[in-house]
């Protein structure tokens, strides 16, 4: 559990509160992906409330900041609505895999309902640094134009990063009142998700996070267009699910190649045992059979080597060019890895 | 994406220019541009050429001198930083320099004598703020020479990277001049990159650091292992202390130091090195200088920050 102070609290729409908290101490801070989420909890007065789960909202900041949005509508975010600068919040975290791999990813599409927009928010503002070259479209559904949290920021983000793009869907037909909002009046129909999952968003990644009929209904619309179902991840604010899973990672990939690995390097030690010891206890056997004394016995050693290797060093040593360039590629041996030395 | 580099003799020491692109062809461009930017930057601002803009204005010290719009940048950015550390920078260090024994530039054929006019080796050591601004003019104190050896490498990559930046199109970049070195972006899959630490006194890698969220990152090393040797019977370092105008005495070897801004890497590195061990975490707090690392004669290596792999 770590401890956190609240920096500063601010209603980002009508019902919706967006609360900053700082480390109270530098080794409360922690690194965590767009996406990801924490739970928290606070004291009502002398009681410990329940921890409750939020997306961050606020891309990964050097300081260890963390944000969340909430949407006001029950006991314990009305307890945490009323939070004041310096107070003292306890925090777990960061939880989930709802995050972009760009390894994996090579066009994200973001499907937000509502205040599930929370977890989209820091991807987007995250992009333009973590993830300079990846498309993202961000489809974000809300009821009206006077309630859709962030908006302005959304459109602001929009227009600085030539890779985002950003549709407005309002459900009850009022007029957004930022210009330049790329709007449609209704919700996210079949008519778009056959837009976003065919052309050039076939092998897109889409990213799902809204009420629960809009994360139980998208995944099967999604895969009934022949989307791969790893590539459909849902979250729905409290708790992590997936339609899918995401594929081998590099993790897995890992412990089965050294199970695999570990399994035949067993397999070579028995076998080479068989080898060296089978015609010895045969002509032991032979032996004992044709003597009369049978008091010796035969002890098997089994020896296994471990093999150390050493660590390889990837400092290049300076070559001395004598001011002549040169341009070596990625597939060159030439290529001198980044080393800090004393200039 | 692809992945290109070059590397050249620059400033006395190895450059090393890697950009992952698109299209090679943008790369080659922004080569060209980059080196050519570094060449202009020598050309006016080495101590080792007689007919730098750096040599006109030490030649005319204690008259005002009409300097360029680069150099006015340069020394005002050199001054600020002197104020920064209070004193532990300073731009003011090259007779001392001389005197201790470093003369010649590295690159120039062993023996060569250094050329006419760069020698200062009878002026004093003045306080940066007895550097007198007037329009594009500027004054420095009679009998004295500036040095820009401890702030030119860090501050021109800032320059470089703000050109890469300012065209776009660029996945990422790291940049080294002589073991000061600036990056963004990813490498190649995206992988963020790692940037060695080498040894103080070797080639093996003893640390890394990872730039994980590809913002602009730097970091320099600076230390008492290069850039030495024997004169007039006395061992000497470039590392100069401007409190006692001779070469630092101290118990670090080299001091790493990685910070968003090059300029501040090049510097704050100096300054730790001249600081020693006991004054080192002070003076790093109060530079606001979050991951450095020490490599020290008693202490071996001492680690700070959590940008550390």
């Amino acid at each position: 559990m770590r401890e956190f102070i609240v920096e500063s609290t601010k209603n980002v729409s009508p019902g919706v509160v967006n609360l900053t908290f700082r480390p109270a101490r530098p080794s409360d801070a922690f690194d965590f992906e767009p996406g990801q989420y924490i739970s928290f909890g606070f004291k009502r007065g002398a009681r410990p409330s329940p921890m409750r789960c939020f997306s961050l909202v606020n891309a990964p900041d050097e300081r260890g900041y963390l944000q969340i949005a909430f949407r006001v509508e029950g006991p314990f975010t009305q307890s945490a609505a009323r939070l004041r600068r310096g107070d003292r919040v306890m925090v777990q975290g960061p939880f989930g895999e709802f995050t972009i791999s760009p390894r994996q990813d090579r066009r994200v599409v973001m499907l937000a309902g509502g205040i599930g927009i929370t977890p989209f928010m820091s991807m987007v503002r995250a992009a333009k640094d973590r993830y300079p070259m990846l498309p993202m479209t961000l489809l974000y559904g809300c009821r009206s134009a006077s309630d859709i949290p962030y908006a302005e920021e959304l459109l602001r983000l929009e227009n600085a990063d030539p890779n985002l793009q950003v549709i407005f869907f309002i459900s009850d037909g009022s007029r957004l009142r930022q210009s330049g909002a790329q709007v449609v009046h209704g919700r996210i129909d079949d008519a778009w998700l056959d837009k976003v999952s065919s052309g050039s968003f076939i092998g897109s990644t889409y990213f799902i996070c809204g009420p629960k009929r809009m994360t139980e209904a998208l995944p099967a619309q999604l895969i009934a267009r022949d989307i791969d179902p790893s590539r459909v991840v849902t979250e729905s604010f409290t708790q992590t699910s997936q339609a899918g899973q995401r594929g081998w990672g590099i993790p897995r990939i890992t412990y089965a190649l050294a199970a695999v690995g570990t399994l035949a390097v067993i397999g070579i030690i028995m076998g080479l045992d068989l080898v060296r010891q089978v015609p010895k206890l045969v002509a032991q056997q032979a032996k004992n059979n044709s003597s009369t004394s049978s008091n010796s016995n035969n002890t098997n050693d089994a020896t296994a080597n471990t093999s150390t290797s050493g660590a390889t060093d990837n400092t290049s040593s300076t070559s001395n060019t004598n001011s002549s360039t040169s341009t070596s590629d990625s597939s060159s041996s030439t290529y001198q890895q980044p080393v800090s030395s004393v200039s | 994406m692809k992945r290109l580099q070059q590397t050249k003799q620059v400033l006395g020491s190895e450059g090393v220019l890697t950009l992952v692109v698109r299209h090679e062809t943008q790369a080659l461009e922004l080569f060209a541009a980059l080196w050519q930017t570094i060449a202009d930057f020598e050309q006016r601002f080495s101590r080792f050429l007689s007919d730098s803009e750096l040599t006109k204005v030490n030649q005319n010290a204690g008259h005002p001198t009409e300097v360029s719009a680069e150099f006015l940048a340069l020394l005002q950015t050199a001054k600020m930083y002197a104020s920064k550390t209070d004193g532990l920078y300073n731009p003011f260090i090259l007779p001392a320099l001389q005197r201790s024994g470093y003369a010649g530039s590295w690159v120039a054929p062993k023996g060569e004598a250094p050329a006419k006019g760069t020698q200062f080796t009878g002026g004093n050591l003045a306080s940066y703020e007895d550097i007198l601004f007037d329009g594009s003019t500027v004054t420095i104190p009679a009998n004295t020479a500036l040095d820009f050896g401890g702030i030119g490498k860090g501050y021109l990559l800032d320059l470089l990277a703000d050109s890469i930046d300012a065209k776009g199109q660029v996945g990422g970049y790291w940049l080294s001049l002589g073991g000061d070195i600036v990056c963004a972006g990813y490498n190649l899959d995206n992988k963020p990159w790692d940037i060695g630490i080498q040894q103080a006194q070797g080639k093996n890698t003893v640390a890394r650091i990872r730039n994980k969220f590809g913002k602009r990152m730097a970091v320099a090393s600076s230390g008492t292992t290069k850039r030495q040797g024997v004169h007039e019977g006395k061992a000497w370092h470039h590392i100069i202390d401007p409190r006692t105008g001779a070469p630092a005495t101290t118990d670090i070897l080299t001091a790493t130091v990685s910070v968003p801004k090059a300029v501040e890497a090049d510097v704050f590195a100096k300054c730790l090195v001249i600081a020693t061990v006991a004054a080192s975490s002070k003076l790093a707090d109060t530079l606001h200088i979050r991951d450095y690392l020490l490599q020290t004669t008693q202490r071996g290596i001492i680690m700070q920050g959590r940008g550390w792999a």
